[in-house]
């Protein structure tokens, strides 16, 4: 996370608008979208109405957030497609990802596996790796890991770690 | 197409500031360089070959070659070979004065008979040496330095930048007609360039000077003048461009740089003009423009192909559009009535072909707009109308993240001009507009997964490179061809897939490699899946640039993957495969990438 801001992926250029919500002068943000403090959101990005952002939600460039989409302590990087409604909570998306409508990201205390060690009790929702498709109405469990590439098909459940360029049917 | 720089500081370090300009400016012109300083009595060195040779000889001499003010130049040839003696500054026969200069003198030849006829004796073959000859003509009559220099301008005719420096006097004049000249200016220094990029390590204060307008540069300040003697109020702009942008930030090639820049660069482009929330294309420099009933494209070059491609976006939308070579649309200029739009496509705003074919369509009374990168430059002042591609500087030679960038500003400029709230293409802009959003990651993608280096591998040393494309991939195809021919000397060809049958095929042999582009799965890709069979009938190889819909891959001995888009967009994708295989090859065969032979960057003669 602290290495997008260094690079100045994230947030650079940004303006505060109101104590705590950045956004940059390109953003196009729906007015009846909710910026919660602490947010950012880059350049060239656009939040769709009734979206909710925040608190601690940073955003990309050329993302788009799609109506209603509700993220709550999220990190996304730039070029992703975050659809309707979708319900984000402790993620992080990488660049280009593709989320359908309706995905729900629930967060929680999980146990995460990488390689052969396991962390455990982590506030982890999930990682969906760069360019990713996550189809329409997939639930992801808390501390699940999706491979770069992967494709989810819609409303798949994922539960675990999914490999890079993998595909789920459902 | 010859490069000028110049310079005024009164605190020394000229030499240093020339040679620095001269290296940023070798994409204009490489055969030969040279610089003039004038500390006293002008002091001249010029070498034939690239910039290293002529740094070697600055530094083995004895001189400073160090003053108040100097010019330097980077030769294009245009009259005479590339040698040392036909290498600029050149001077009159005393060496009081020294000139460089951009364009061509069309007249010289009269004006040297006349010269020799005086017992003037030549020591070059440029059509240049007339000037400091003419210069110290009239300051023998007792003109001094400013009017001998106008009134050697009022003598020749055609299109020049000149930049000249005195014995005794440390200021630069400078006038220009035809070929760019834009001047910085800082606290106590001022310079000159046929290009920003020159001397935007000092200063992106500039001026841009207009045809016939003369400048005076001196440490104090910068005078400019019309060509009557009236002076003028310059206005100064700042240049958004930095100096970090115009150097290769560790990339072996400025055109690896650019290539990988085009996420960026195209997300430039696109910044403030696509609204995904309204589903609407705005372009800020467009609101005051009615939409045509017919559209005429005039280019060169890979503008060109861009031209090709977006009159197709046109005629798609039902207005009747055509693209022409600039150079030919002179010769011969198409019909047009009042609501006709013309449509000028330059990467540099200077392009000379470009540039007459917009005067000759602004003489019959055609609106004009100019498609350029460069702010400030001459398409982009003298057209009614100008959209900027916002690609930021382009250094190598051969265009690409320029190309990339055209192409998208053609879909915002027909969404702009031809979706007047019809049902049809409201519908198709809704399309557009997600597919215009994702453009930049989609080509990162195809550049962090190219396969494109391993591909050319299995392709080296054959007898010729053929490019085959279909509707919109039809330009891409020829400007794969441009690209790979310009920087490999690999004879390449671009066809309209359709085309090959009822000729080129029968040069297909099995040393003969197609590249053929092929997106979707429609009738379109079927019929080119159909002409790869033909050549593959010829034990042809095949590569095909494909997005993964069809079955062409069953046919293809090598595949360049693209991710799946909107058509309008797919033919971006397939050119970036296509020009990193050039890129690729032409590094295998140690070619000289940025600058290949013969060539420069902004082409400023016709």
């Amino acid at each position: 996370m602290q290495t997008l801001f260094d690079q100045n992926r994230i947030g650079d250029e940004t303006t505060e608008q109101s104590p705590g919500v950045f956004s940059d002068q390109t953003a196009t943000i729906h007015e009846d979208a909710t910026l919660r403090p602490p947010v950012i959101v880059s350049a060239d990005t656009v939040v769709g109405p009734q979206a909710v952002l925040g608190p601690g939600v940073a955003v990309g460039e050329n993302t788009t957030i799609g109506a209603g989409a509700v993220l709550t302590n999220v990190l996304v990087d730039s070029d992703t497609r975050v659809g309707q409604n979708a319900t984000l909570i402790d993620t992080v998306l990488g660049q280009g990802v593709h989320l359908g409508p309706g995905v729900i990201i629930a967060g929680g205390p999980a146990d995460i596996r990488i390689d052969t060690k396991v962390h455990e009790d982590c506030d982890l929702g999930g990682v969906i790796a760069d360019r990713a498709t996550v189809g329409g109405g997939v639930t992801v469990a808390s501390g699940s890991l999706v491979g770069s590439a992967a494709t989810i098909q819609s409303n798949a459940h994922i539960d675990g770690n999914i490999p890079n360029e993998a595909e789920v049917l459902r | 197409m010859c490069g000028i720089i110049g310079c005024v500081n009164p605190d020394g370090g000229t030499r240093e500031v020339l040679m620095n300009g001269l290296a940023n400016l070798d994409y204009r012109g490489y055969d030969s360089a040279g610089i003039a300083v004038a500390d006293g009595g002008i002091e001249v060195a010029k070498r034939e070959g690239e910039i290293d040779r002529l740094q070697k000889q600055v530094t083995a001499r004895s001189d400073t070659l160090d003053g108040p003010a100097g010019i330097g130049h980077t030769r294009w040839s245009t009259h005479g070979p590339p040698t040392d003696a036909n290498a600029h500054p050149h001077t009159d026969e005393t060496g009081d004065v020294a000139v460089v200069h951009n364009g061509i003198i069309e007249n010289y030849q009269s004006i040297r008979d006349e010269l020799e006829a005086d017992g003037v004796e030549f020591v070059s073959e440029t059509d240049t040496e007339v000037v400091p000859h003419l210069i110290s003509k009239f300051r023998d009559d007792g003109a001094d330095p400013q009017t001998a220099f106008r009134r050697a301008v009022e003598r020749i005719t055609g299109s020049y930048a000149l930049a000249v420096v005195f014995e005794n006097h440390d200021t630069i004049f400078a006038t220009r007609d035809g070929s760019p000249l834009v001047i910085g200016v800082d606290e106590n220094a001022a310079f000159l360039a046929s290009d920003v990029p020159a001397f935007l390590e000092y200063t992106r204060d500039v001026i841009y000077l207009e045809d016939g307008q003369f400048a005076t540069l001196r440490s104090s300040g910068v005078e400019v003048t019309e060509s009557d003697g009236t002076s003028v109020n310059p206005s100064v702009t700042t240049v958004e461009w930095s100096a970090d942008q115009t150097a290769k930030s560790g990339y072996n090639h400025f055109m690896a740089k650019e290539i990988h820049e085009q996420p960026a660069s195209l997300r430039q482009c696109l910044r403030g003009r696509v609204n995904e929330l309204s589903g609407s294309v705005s372009v800020e420099e467009l609101s005051d423009i009615d939409s045509p009933e017919s559209v005429q494209l005039v280019a060169c070059g890979t503008s060109y192909h861009a031209a090709l491609y977006v009159a197709r976006l046109f005629r798609a939308h039902g207005v009747p559009a055509q693209a022409h070579l600039a150079s030919e649309y002179v010769t011969a200029p198409a019909p047009f009535d009042s609501d006709s739009l013309l449509i000028g496509i330059t990467q540099s705003g200077e392009t000379a072909d470009t540039l007459s074919a917009l005067r000759e369509a602004q003489r019959r009374g055609a609106s004009t707009l100019a498609v350029t990168n460069v702010v400030g430059s001459t398409a982009a002042r003298e057209c009614d109308h100008v959209v900027y591609i916002r690609a930021g500087p382009e250094i190598g030679v051969a265009a690409t993240k320029t190309f990339s960038s055209q192409l998208a500003t053609g879909n915002l400029l027909v969404e702009r001009l031809c979706a007047s709230g019809t049902k049809r293409t409201s519908e198709s802009t809704r399309e557009l507009i997600p597919a215009l959003r994702d453009l930049p990651n989609q080509l990162q993608s195809v550049i962090d997964n190219s396969t494109a280096k391993s591909v050319v591998e299995e392709y080296l040393d054959y007898d010729a490179y053929f490019f085959i494309g279909r509707g919109l991939h039809r330009p891409v195809a020829l400007e794969g061809a441009l690209k790979f021919k310009e920087i490999t000397y690999e004879h390449a060809e671009g066809f309209a897939a359709g085309e090959l049958k009822h000729g080129p095929l029968a040069l297909v042999t099995q040393r003969t490699p197609i590249f053929a582009v092929v997106t979707g799965d429609g009738e379109r890709a079927q019929k080119t899946i159909s002409n790869i069979k033909e050549v593959q009938a010829r034990d042809a190889p095949v590569v095909a640039v494909t997005d993964g819909q069809s079955e062409v891959r069953r046919y293809a001995n090598h595949t360049l993957e693209i991710p799946q888009t909107h058509p309008r967009i797919a033919p971006v994708l397939a050119n970036t495969q296509l020009q990193l295989v050039a890129y690729h090859m032409a590094d295998r065969m140690n070619r000289s990438i940025d600058k290949p032979r013969n060539l420069a960057k902004s082409v400023t003669v016709e």
